[in-house]
């Protein structure tokens, strides 16, 4: 009886659950909903994205609806981590699918679809996410937001499956025979991050405050240290404890060592470390990695955030660039309203682009991966949605063979709002990432 | 010297949240016997309701899917800091109220484990739904209290909110103290919870006193949670781990005395605070995990000291136990699970090879926490820690000593005993609630400072391991992602951990760890060495939970750390509790049916995509069953195949197989395993 009850009780729960699940499962046009969207306190870039969706039908263009069967891709996106999610990564890339659904034609006319797998980031989630997707016989697997690229792309590589752009976290999808990545979109950030501070910041002595874990260490040591001292300055490394609830005395620590610039390199807890900074009376500069620039991360930390440096891939909205005018107007005609408007997000507006600028005359029946791979790799100074041309041969990042491209921009938060600095692109200290 | 002593004075403000969340477990635990392994979930969740109220004007709700927000007031403006924390306290007293006739009020007089499942089945289903609807983007909220520095000397400023805070905790402590030493409220919640019936003889209801003492202990989770929330960051990630630390403050105060709690939680967030200074001076001492460390040490030091003092050790506590399963023909029932796990890989598509063979390792793991939970009653959250000490020693014994499989396995599993042996050590002078906070701090230590060191783990890109190979046979999953024959060697492997645990069972070991689940001192009466046989308990559970861990890392080739954090322990109890913590077969429900990438889950997300919502559903599961049926699914399942049997064997005109004599019968005797601790 009672597990008559049990089993009447978790099945309507189930039903509730599952009631949610439309708009997060596979999508040709949907708008992502889902996940984060309805009360969602990111309201990044709302306000640019209504700015943009002024004009938005006329940025958008003449509507060109795709027919028939879809074009499959997959992708593996990290959503149900309580420490980091991304969303926005599908929102963004589900975004721009209807867009070149309704507006492009899709591919020779054919509608794109991705088939998403939601993962907390484990490599147990996500290697069974690969082998879901997998078996859902795609075209290629669109990078998204995946921490456990190192169990998944051998996967796909088994599999024979090309791995297309999207964040790249690890050095595996780096360096896979099997990966293109369209845009770096972190590792040569945090080497620029460090040269900066150094050079041009003043930085004879810089903090790194760091988030005390895995992941931080490796980029701190992997990147950020290493370019300190190759930019001639002294750095030193302050692990931030994720379960130390006041970061406070980290802040003093680093601080009391009199250091010219602060490095921040703590994605969960720019927050808490940028109010820290600002509530002992730190007015030197600080240099943040892109993740610390989401503007409701920008807006929670209130004037903490003020003159803030990062570097970052993508022309954001207040550069003004057609590009960023276009992503402004499909995130307000198709994302929920307040997504946000960050690398993981624009890396998938990309990378989404890119591909179809790639092959929106081939036939779906040449979409194999060697001609997909041979196709991207093949030529120079590809147009790059939001970014930089990017040229697929493998010296972009010597030592990561799959990124093509790696220029930066440099930006600074200025009144509260990102500001791009002068009109420079940076690549430098490629040479320093192995 | 100053620096030192600013040190200290800037670790208040992490010991007054530490301070004010462990008040609010130590009201739950005296009010209603439970610890609140949720509690700092709760406090996220109130944060987040009085942060969308303040800078949305949005009441938001716990749950997805529905409407779960409702605009109350300006969206433009949000709502007023006072108004705003008023509501969220509202709110949080009737969150309280609705968990505690919902959960807590059926379970009162529950056993510990089944009440360990409910609160984390609460925290599992908060923190889903804070995911799925907020997002984990870092939130702050203004200033809440005055924050001007404050000059004490020269080099010698701190900020005024972090003296506020520890000054609010302090005064919550000492009027709680008083609140319970001498009103009358507090002195009749302190009898019905000494003595319910003879509370209810004078005319106290006592299910009314704790459910007002639970409601208080929510709006104080809820109050901590918003006035931390500017010193700190708002994810759904990072109030949850503050509850190791606050679990540690309650623990040295008992669970009992309120002054002792804040003064133990202010004295951990004053000794983090001063590590950091020592970081910077003596270079020597490691630079990262030392602070996540320290609650560890201080609930080590608590359980050698006030091990006696403790509440739960050796009371006459639970009144029944889930029921222990033992089984009556194991030979045929592995050779019948063999064979259609054999036909299972060879008839299904790779996805679901994949998922089987990912489901196998699943089960080896859980059946350790069978043995341990489910067959001694000592609750261990450091079981996944096991596993991951032995996938990372494979590849170390791999790569360094050039030991492939099976030696390399078997090592790497022994590595784990020793951990386990160690982790049990406590067992020895506590139980119940007790250990189960001091694993999970061992398992958060384990996390911090072995999982989180490169040297160790090979850090965020992890280690790789050998692929295994038998007389020349590649074991692993094959250079096209066939798990085919990786399948076959985890089939045969957990078949034979099963056999191992069936025995177990049955033998005169397994008696005595029956015996002394049941009853410690009945048990020493007759003669059981209960502290050997627990660490035994622990040993052989550290060894099975090791072989998982072993299998774990063949299947994923490159292991790291992410596959063993604290949470994952957590889950793995929790899974094997919903799917029967005393039966083998729980074992086998909770990684077929209940393993975030077992069949059920990879069956689920093929037709529902039902992955975001995996771990919101499973914290329900856990609550329910927690709730209506504390034995598990296989009992249920069990005892539905035996009456199957039975309809079959009247219809052939022969006895009725009611007994479920195939495989594990439906319990053991009732003197076995229903007697009161």
């Amino acid at each position: 009886m009672r597990f008559k009850w049990i089993l009447g009780a978790a099945a309507v729960c189930l039903a509730v659950a599952l009631a949610g699940c439309g708009s997060s499962s596979s999508s040709t046009s949907s708008s992502g909903g889902g996940g984060g969207s309805a009360t969602s306190s990111t309201s990044s870039a709302s306000s640019s994205a209504a700015a943009g969706g002024g004009g938005g039908a006329s940025v958008l263009g003449t509507p060109k609806a795709a027919t028939g069967a879809p074009v499959v891709f997959g992708a593996i996106n990290n959503e149900t981590n309580a420490g980091a999610d991304f969303p926005e990564s599908r929102q963004a890339a589900d975004a721009m699918v209807s867009y070149l659904n309704a507006y492009k034609g899709g591919l020779d006319g054919h509608p794109i679809k991705i088939v998403w797998c939601i993962t907390d980031g484990t490599p147990a989630t996500s290697g069974s996410c690969a082998k879901k997707l997998i078996a859902d016989h795609p075209v290629a697997i669109l990078g998204a937001t995946d921490l456990a690229d190192a169990v998944t792309i051998p996967a796909y590589k088994a599999a024979k499956l090309a791995y297309l752009g999207g964040m790249n976290f690890t050095p595996v999808e780096n360096t896979a025979s099997n990966a293109v990545i369209f845009n770096d979109t972190a590792q040569l950030g945090n080497v620029l991050g460090g040269l900066y501070a150094a050079q041009h910041l003043g930085g004879k002595k810089v903090a790194v405050l760091a988030l005390g874990d895995t992941q931080g260490e490796f980029t701190a040591k992997t990147f950020w240290l290493p370019a300190i001292a190759a930019g001639g300055g002294q750095a030193k490394l302050y692990p931030a404890p994720p379960s130390q609830a006041d970061l406070s005395s980290i802040v003093e620590s680093a601080i009391s060592s009199s250091p010219d610039v602060v490095g921040l390199e703590s994605p969960s807890q720019c927050v808490a470390l940028l109010t820290a900074l600002k509530s002992a009376g730190w007015t030197k500069p600080v240099i943040s990695i892109d993740t610390c620039s989401a503007p409701v991360t920008i807006k929670a930390a209130g004037g903490a955030a003020e003159g803030m440096y990062w570097f970052q891939p993508f022309q954001l909205s207040s550069t003004g660039t057609a590009d960023a005018k276009l992503a402004d107007a499909i995130l307000a005609k198709y994302a929920p309203a307040k997504i946000a408007v960050d690398s993981p997000s624009l890396v998938e507006l990309s990378t989404v682009m890119d591909i179809w600028r790639a092959f929106h005359t081939t036939p779906p029946s040449k979409l194999t991966t060697s001609d997909i791979l041979k196709t991207l790799r093949g030529g120079s100074n590809h147009p790059n949605f939001l970014a930089e041309p990017y040229t697929c041969n493998g010296k972009a990042i010597p030592a990561y063979s799959a990124v093509c491209n790696a220029k930066y921009y440099l930006y600074q938060v200025k009144n509260g709002a990102p500001a791009r600095i002068g009109s420079s692109t940076y690549d430098q200290g490629t040479n320093l990432i192995h | 010297m100053s620096s030192y002593l600013l040190f200290l004075l800037l670790g208040l403000g992490s010991g007054a949240v530490y301070a004010t969340l462990a008040l609010g477990l130590v009201l739950k635990h005296r009010s209603a016997g439970i610890v609140d392994f949720s509690h700092g979930a709760v406090a996220m969740f109130c944060a987040y309701v009085f942060l969308e109220l303040h800078t949305n004007g949005q009441l938001v709700f716990p749950w997805v899917a529905l409407p779960h927000s409702a605009q109350l007031f300006s969206s433009e403006n949000g709502t007023s800091l006072g108004l705003s924390i008023v509501i969220a306290l509202a709110y949080a007293a009737v969150l309280g109220l609705v968990f505690y006739y919902l959960v807590v009020r059926p379970l009162r007089h529950a056993p510990a484990l089944a009440r360990v499942g409910a609160s984390v089945g609460l925290l599992l289903y908060l923190e889903a739904v804070a995911v799925i609807n907020f997002g984990t983007f870092a939130l702050s909220s203004p200033p809440i209290l005055p924050a001007k520095p404050v000059h004490f000397a020269d080099n010698l400023i701190v900020p005024s909110d972090r003296l506020y805070l520890a000054g609010i905790a302090i005064v919550v402590g000492l009027l709680l103290g008083f609140i319970y030493r001498y009103t009358r409220f507090g002195l009749a919640t302190r009898a019905a919870a000494g003595n319910e019936r003879g509370a209810a003889l004078i005319g106290i209801s006592a299910t009314r006193l704790s459910a007002y003492n639970w409601v208080l202990a929510t709006v104080l989770a809820g109050a901590a949670g918003i006035l931390i929330l500017p010193i700190t960051t708002l994810n759904p990630g990072t109030y949850t781990l503050f509850i190791v630390p606050a679990l540690g403050a309650a623990l040295v105060a008992r669970f009992s005395s309120f002054p002792l709690v804040v003064a133990a939680g202010l004295g951990l967030g004053m000794v983090q605070s001063e590590l950091t200074k020592l970081q910077s001076v003596w270079t020597w001492l490691p630079q990262q995990g030392l602070q996540d460390g320290v609650p560890f040490v201080i609930i080590m030091v608590a359980i050698v000291v006030l091990a006696r003092r403790l509440p739960a050790r050796g009371t006459m506590g639970d009144t029944h136990t889930s029921s222990i399963g033992r089984p009556r023909t194991p030979m045929r029932t592995t050779g019948i699970s063999f064979v259609i796990g054999l036909v299972a890989l060879l008839v299904l598509s790779e996805l679901y090879r994949s998922a089987i063979a990912s489901s196998l390792v699943v089960v080896c793991v859980c059946l350790s926490v069978v043995v341990i939970t489910g067959y001694v009653g000592q609750i261990s959250l450091a079981q996944n820690a096991f596993a991951g000490i032995s996938a990372f020693m494979v590849s170390h014994i791999g790569q360094s000593l050039g030991l492939g499989f099976p030696l390399g396995l078997i090592l790497g599993a022994l590595c784990a005993v020793v951990v386990g042996v160690v982790i049990g050590l406590p067992a020895v002078r506590i139980r119940g609630v007790n250990l189960a906070v001091a694993t999970l701090a061992t398992a958060s230590a384990l996390d911090a400072l072995v999982f989180n060191s490169s040297w160790f783990s090979g850090g965020y890109v992890g280690r790789t391991v050998r692929i295994p190979h038998l007389l020349g046979l590649d074991l692993g999953v094959s250079k096209s992602g066939s798990s085919l024959v990786f399948g076959v060697f985890v089939l045969v492997t957990t078949c034979l951990l099963g056999l191992f645990v069936a025995r177990l069972r049955n033998a005169p070991a397994g008696r005595m760890l029956i015996a002394v689940r049941s009853n410690e001192r009945a048990a020493a009466s007759i003669g059981v060495d209960v502290a050997r046989t627990k660490l035994f308990a622990f040993a052989i559970s550290a060894f099975i939970a090791g072989i998982g861990g072993g299998l774990l890392a063949y299947q994923q080739v490159n292991i790291n750390p992410a596959s063993f954090t604290v949470w994952t322990s957590l889950t793995i109890l929790a899974i094997t509790y919903v799917g029967g913590v005393g039966r083998i077969a729980g074992a086998v429900a909770a990684g077929f049916l209940l393993a975030s990438n077992g069949v059920m889950a990879t069956l689920l997300d093929k037709l529902f995509s039902f992955n975001q919502y995996q771990a919101l559903i499973a914290g329900l599961a856990l609550m329910l069953t927690a709730v209506a049926n504390p034995d598990g699914i296989a009992k249920e399942m069990q005892g539905t195949y035996a009456k199957v049997l039975g309809l079959i064997a009247r219809g052939r005109g022969g006895p009725a197989a009611a007994d479920g004599s195939v495989g594990e019968g439906p319990a053991a005797p009732p003197v076995e395993h229903r007697i009161a601790h």
